[in-house]
């Protein structure tokens, strides 16, 4: 790569660049590990001048990057998914990783063996089969370009055409240990047509240790499926989390994901997602629940390239103490993609005078025969409803905390499946220190 | 016994009671009346503690417990409960969660055990036929999607479920048809004991035909300019308020 002189590089990308240097010298992805990284090393960090980074100041956000981490001991492992259930009690296959490394003996595929094929990505990447750059150029985005160059596993899947997942199937990405590192990891799910089924995806670490998550997802999902996605994010309370999501949809698919953010120091989760066929519709929701000096932020790119397309998004942030919220939304209309049905809803509800929430809806509209609404708010809790609460004898933060229920819970519930809303609730009550719900 | 001295209350900046005295003595039934704008309903906001009212002199204690230096809940705790004129909708809190955290949150505060799940289950299932409340009804959000009578049947069923000392009633019969009319107030009156008093606020006789009071007061601007007994409503109801003129007019 040719250095820029002008550019003085920052302690994270000195880190990166020395830890890209260390990666073991005859592995066969070595050349697009390369490119990618030159890439990166291009622009190096996101900053507040690169306009789809404005709220999000990665050069600012991260000060230091730990070493690409090594796989935990068992005991670890085990305790960590112990402590990361997510979902609970919720009945489904689990494909689990610990430190960025597959952990067979942790996952559970049973029921799931006629409809899904499983391969972990390390496989492919020692044998030089795995493919890293078809979703994006990495100078696209500094997510991917640092994915591509320190990825080390991931799941491959592939659900079968017209198959029905019997239970819903989670990967599951856990750090586990006290030595903060680096976890790397690319899942590529290719969903067949008509497939009808939920997927879900869990973070989750321990507080106090400053490790990092760089997690790509590259979705292809074919004709007439119906996925319905969700994603829990519970990091632990120092780490970085850094998520993109890549779907791309065949024609008449339902998509529905949902993203539940709480934990991490500093997390984005974005979404890039195409409509590559006609009449497919997604249906993307959030909730998000910021607490202490939490920055938390969620950007979507909603791409409409095809006709007859409807995307709805709505998405509702809790932010308390010091946190900073951002929601980006960006709907993209291309020129053939006439009748696209969009509208974008962002709710944030602010609990103390220093928190923060940035709302970016972003329109580009190319095709004359659309309909594109956005709307975004920024609020307090309800005085009204208080008072009531509180009339009826109910303590004034336990009210509050019944409100930020209710307000996120009207996001949660829309992923329409009890089961996982029942468990999702149960986690959003955990955050916000209350008792667990016994009707 | 709740004792009223005094009272002086605005609202920013702006006087809005001045100078109540009342004394509501245990198992009485007091009917506050008055035309709009009178301060009738901001009597029922200061009782209840909401936050914008500012008390600016006088003394209102219950049981010789001083309230104006209690929060909200706090008043809750010590036995005023406030119906409210227009029962607020909460979407996203269930009516059952609601209800049983309102009433453990009261036992709690009086060091009083939680109830057990089938214990409240068994109250609430008896207590809302009684006001024939629909388990649908308690199936949904807090007042999300109920109909006037269903919201003011429920405010009915949470001061049955809560068992307080001072019931202060604002306007339950607005928006109410007969029968959801006879239905509330039949709730009220299963209600009426010699430890429980009533303020009953209400712009029309009509509702005094039902819950029959005790003693009858009319509010003109933030003053009560006239007591007296049930026929006193009756009264009223035939000359209008028009000797007792409103701030708002």
């Amino acid at each position: 790569m040719t250095e820029q002189p002008t550019r003085i590089r920052t302690k994270a990308e000195e880190a990166l660049a020395s830890h890209f240097a260390s990666l073991g010298g005859d592995d066969p992805m070595r050349d697009i590990r390369a490119t990618a990284f030159d890439a990166f090393m291009e622009n190096g960090l996101p900053h507040r001048r690169v306009e789809a980074w404005k709220y999000t100041d990665l050069r600012a956000l991260m000060q230091d990057v730990p070493a690409p981490s090594a796989p935990a001991s068992h005991a670890d492992a085990g305790a960590a998914l112990q402590a990361g259930d997510a979902f609970g009690a919720l009945d489904r296959a689990r494909i689990v990783f610990v430190n960025g490394h597959f952990v067979p003996s942790l996952s559970d595929m049973a029921g799931l063996a006629d409809a899904v094929d499983f391969a972990s990505l390390g496989r492919f990447l020692a044998d030089g089969g795995a493919i890293l750059d078809r979703s994006l150029e990495p100078a696209e985005a500094p997510i991917f370009a640092l994915n591509s160059a320190f990825v080390r596993d991931g799941a491959v899947l592939k659900i079968r055409d017209h198959a029905k997942l019997s239970r819903p199937l989670e990967i599951v990405n856990l750090f586990a240990g006290k030595t903060p590192g680096l976890q790397t990891l690319r899942h590529q799910v290719s969903i067949g047509a008509g497939v009808r089924g939920t997927i879900l995806q869990s973070f989750g670490g321990p507080d106090g240790v400053a490790y990092q998550t760089n997690v790509v997802t590259e979705v292809q999902i074919g004709a007439g499926a119906d996925i319905r996605w969700v994603s829990v994010q519970e990091e632990g309370d120092q780490a970085i989390h850094l998520s993109l999501i890549l779907p791309r949809l065949a024609e008449n698919v339902r998509f529905e994901p949902f993203l539940f953010a709480a934990g991490a120091l500093v997390a984005r989760s974005e979404i890039r997602l195409a409509f590559e066929g006609e009449g497919s519709h997604v249906g993307l929701a959030g909730a998000t629940i910021g607490r202490r000096k939490q920055h938390l932020d969620t950007t979507l790119v909603v791409n409409h390239s095809a006709p007859r397309c409807g995307g709805q998004e709505y998405f509702k942030s809790a932010m308390d103490g010091q946190s900073q919220g951002v929601f980006q939304g960006k709907i993209i209309v291309e020129p053939g993609a006439q009748k696209t049905d969009s509208k974008m809803m962002s709710r944030a509800l602010l609990l103390s005078t220093e928190a923060e929430f940035a709302n970016k809806p972003e329109l580009e509209i190319f095709a004359d025969d659309v309909v594109c609404g956005h709307g975004a708010t920024c609020g307090r809790i309800d005085d009204q409803m208080l008072f009531f609460l509180r009339s009826r004898g109910i303590p004034k933060p336990e009210a509050e905390r019944m409100l930020v229920m209710a307000f996120l819970a009207e996001a949660i519930e829309m992923i329409g499946d009890e089961a996982i809303v029942a468990a999702l609730e149960e986690r959003t009550r955990r955050w916000l220190g209350m008792e667990a719900e016994t009707l | 016994m709740l004792e009223i001295k005094d009272l002086h209350v605005e609202v920013g900046g702006k006087k809005i009671l001045n100078g109540i005295d009342l004394v509501v003595n245990d198992g009485e039934v007091h009917a506050i009346m008055g035309p709009n704008g009178s301060g009738k309903s901001t009597l029922s906001y200061v009782l209840s503690g909401k936050e914008e009212y500012e008390v600016t002199g006088g003394e209102v204690t219950l049981n010789g417990v001083d309230l104006l230096e209690m929060n909200p809940d706090q008043r809750a705790v010590a036995g005023v409960f406030l119906a409210f004129q227009y029962p607020v909708e909460i979407p996203g809190v269930g009516t059952m969660t609601f209800l049983r955290t309102a009433l453990n949150a009261q036992r709690k505060a009086r060091g009083e055990a939680e109830l057990t799940t089938p214990a409240f289950m068994k109250l609430v299932k008896d207590t809302s036929a009684r006001l024939q409340i629909t388990q649908d009804m308690m199936k949904r959000p807090l007042n999300v999607g109920f109909s006037g009578g269903e919201k003011k049947r429920n405010e009915i069923l949470q001061m049955a479920l809560l068992e307080p000392a001072l019931c202060v009633m604002d306007e339950t019969d607005s928006g109410l048809d007969i029968d959801a009319l006879r239905i509330v107030s039949d709730g009220v009156n299963a209600l009426r004991s010699p430890k429980r008093s009533f303020i009953v606020i209400t712009h029309y006789q009509r509702l005094l035909n039902y819950i029959v009071p005790d003693y009858v007061h009319v509010m003109s601007k933030g003053r009560i300019v006239r007591s007296g007994g049930k026929e006193l409503a009756l009264e009223l109801e035939e000359r209008g308020y028009a000797d007792y003129a409103s701030e708002a007019a």
